[in-house]
């Protein structure tokens, strides 16, 4: 590790910070149905989208209406990205010719691109069409994301009201998110990255001639539009198949500074919005700074990991003074790598820039455990937010227990069916991740996709099917996920991951927002000091270690162990 | 064992209606059976 590497994350999470800051207060206005600079720009498109779609903006939903939106709008979305996949070569824009995607990556797409984990199983410049890359994925990454701050939003204004039937308009809540805050800030982004050379053109491929007189076709598309909400939306889906790694994703360091700060703004944004509209800022300071918390010791663990290198090269006499850069791009460098690292498995962003496979064991722990405490450090968009509001509900309950008062948050009293709905989102993950790695671990079909044996081909498995079911999308690498078994069954986690989480999340929504909102009292426990800061992590990491402890040991902590008594995987 | 995947691949080639209607009934029913979880959330 070296002061100027600290110096580089510091520098991007304060660029973070900087902006996160009018971007929370600028979507509380957006949300809150207020004028903003931008409502004379996008207002009157606005109001042309929900005449066309016959949606009343006035109308508010029950949860049960909004969360019915939600679900029908996900599976539209679902049935026509598969047709696009399955259609691809009737379809124009496909200037390589590239023939329908099989049924069931063409499910394992949908579903990955619908639920905002951007998992692929294929690689995008060698399967995908130009107009399925644009029209239907880029789409998706839109309105996935947009889908994710809808429902956070839902869920802030339960506890901002008190005794309401509804929680807001599922469509009017989606077009705001998408109008107001992703569209014009991918435009921005877009940009940008045009502008430190990342390619944007509907040519399919150039052919070049190397130095050594070989012949080489090199895939182009356009990647800059797509690369700037991939990584606002924390989508993570490349255009290319070594995704943020690739020279034209992501060209240069400075590309890759503002790809992390571009990954990060809107989900370190939402917390602030989160406190604005609830009337008590601190509230939202407060889950900041457990997010940032458990990014920063993520990115240290990362950092000195690496940076210590693999002591198995170093006996074979290999240069060990730069660390581990095995998988990693020199122009990234180490510090960058692992800030990259952690915050797209903090945020179920999923986009890599180093491979994760070729981490150290304990490097490579780190992200697949910041991706099994449930993607909310900071999380993904939207789902960043109300998976730590789940979370800091159970941690007020565990309070109150402690001290034998009502538990309560933000003047909501939290009761016996909060809790209940509480678990079953929480217990969603740890059963999904645990028992198809289980199984995968079993069949013979599904083990001899693993590149690595021991318990690096544990680990393989172990951080696909929490990848999948974090709505993450990394891959760890070294596992052949394109065979029926895994595009079917990731299919399947990715689904439960996301939406088997939102039901009852909804649910929580629906019951806190008709409760009555209570003064704070001399009873009432402060939910946004250190103390509390230093209980909600405390739960965050004991409910995750609790449910993966056993897996980890078996699969990166063995590993480590085993790497220093002489011996590889 | 790569043979296994890829049999499913060539099955999929030549029974692609089949297999489409059977992802696609995976991925409607998936979404029909969560907003009955939702219903039932609202009734409890």
């Amino acid at each position: 590790m070296t002061l100027a590497g600290w110096l580089q994350i510091l520098l991007v999470l304060a660029a973070v910070l900087a902006a996160a800051w009018p971007l929370g207060l600028f979507m509380a206005r957006v949300f809150a149905g207020k004028t903003t600079f931008l409502t004379q720009a996008f207002g009157p498109l606005e109001r042309q989208l929900y005449r066309l779609s016959g949606v009343d903006r006035a109308k508010e939903q029950t949860w049960l209406q909004y969360t019915l939106a939600l679900l029908f709008f996900s599976a539209a979305g679902f049935v026509l990205l598969y047709a696009m996949q399955r259609l691809q070569a009737f379809l124009p824009l496909n200037p390589q010719g590239f023939a329908g995607v099989p049924s069931d990556l063409a499910f394992n797409t949908a579903v990955s691109f619908v639920t905002n984990t951007n998992w692929q199983s294929y690689g995008g410049e060698t399967t995908l069409s130009h107009l399925v890359q644009m029209a239907g994925l880029t789409v998706q990454n839109f309105l996935s994301a947009a889908t994710g701050i809808a429902l956070a939003l839902a869920l802030t204004r339960a506890f901002a009201r008190s005794g309401a039937k509804t929680i807001g308009n599922f469509w009017v809540d989606l077009t705001r998110g998408t109008l107001y805050v992703l569209l014009p800030l991918s435009i921005l982004v877009a940009v940008a990255f045009l502008l430190l050379g990342v390619p944007q053109t509907l040519q399919g491929s150039v052919d070049a001639t190397t130095l050594e007189g070989a012949k080489q076709t090199i895939a182009l598309g356009p990647v800059a539009s797509q690369e700037a909400i991939k990584q606002l939306g924390t989508n993570g889906g490349g255009f290319f198949n070594s995704n943020a790694a690739h020279p034209f994703e992501n060209p240069s360091a400075w590309s890759n500074m503002l790809s992390i700060w571009a990954m990060l703004v809107v989900s370190a944004a939402l917390p602030i919005t989160f406190g604005q509209l609830v009337g008590d800022g601190r509230q939202g300071r407060a889950l900041l700074i457990t997010m940032g918390l458990f990014l920063i010791a993520g990115v240290a663990i990362v950092y000195g990991a690496e940076t210590s290198g693999n002591p198995l090269l170093a006996k074979l006499g290999v240069d060990a003074s730069a660390g581990n850069l095995e998988g990693k791009e020199v122009r990234f460098g180490q510090a960058l790598s692992a800030l990259y690292i952690v915050a797209t498995t903090g945020l179920s962003c999923g986009a890599v820039n180093a491979m994760h496979d070729s981490l150290t064991p304990l490097g490579g722990l780190v992200p697949l455990f910041m991706i099994q405490l449930g993607e909310v450090l900071p999380g993904g968009v939207g789902s960043g937010l109300y998976g730590i509001l789940v979370i800091a509900i159970l941690t007020v309950f565990i309070a109150g227990l402690m001290v034998g008062r009502t538990p309560e948050y933000l003047g909501k009293k939290i009761e016996a069916w909060e809790m209940k709905l509480a678990i079953f989102a929480l217990l969603v993950l740890p059963f999904v991740i645990l028992a198809f790695t289980a199984v995968s671990a079993m069949l013979p079909s599904a083990l001899s996709s693993l590149n690595n044996a021991g318990p690096h081909g544990l680990s393989e498995l172990l951080y696909a099917y929490s990848s999948a079911a974090g709505n993450n999308g990394s891959a760890f690498a070294g596992l052949n996920a394109n065979t029926p078994w895994f595009n079917t069954t990731l299919g399947i986690t990715m689904l439960l991951g996301r939406f088997a989480y939102i039901v009852p999340v909804m649910a929580i929504a629906g019951s806190l927002a008709g409760k009555t909102k209570l003064a704070a009292s001399s009873g009432t426990f402060p939910t946004h000091g250190a103390l509390f800061i230093g209980l909600l992590a405390g739960v965050i990491l004991i409910l995750g270690g609790l449910q993966f402890f056993p897996a980890l040991a078996l699969g990166p902590i063995v590993e480590h162990f085993l790497m220093h008594a002489g011996k590889a995987f | 064992m790569r043979h296994a995947a890829c049999s499913g691949r060539i099955s999929s080639r030549r029974h692609g209606p089949m297999l489409d209607i059977a992802f696609l009934i995976l991925g409607l029913g998936s979404f029909a059976l969560l907003a009955a979880y939702a219903y039932g959330c609202n009734r409890l």
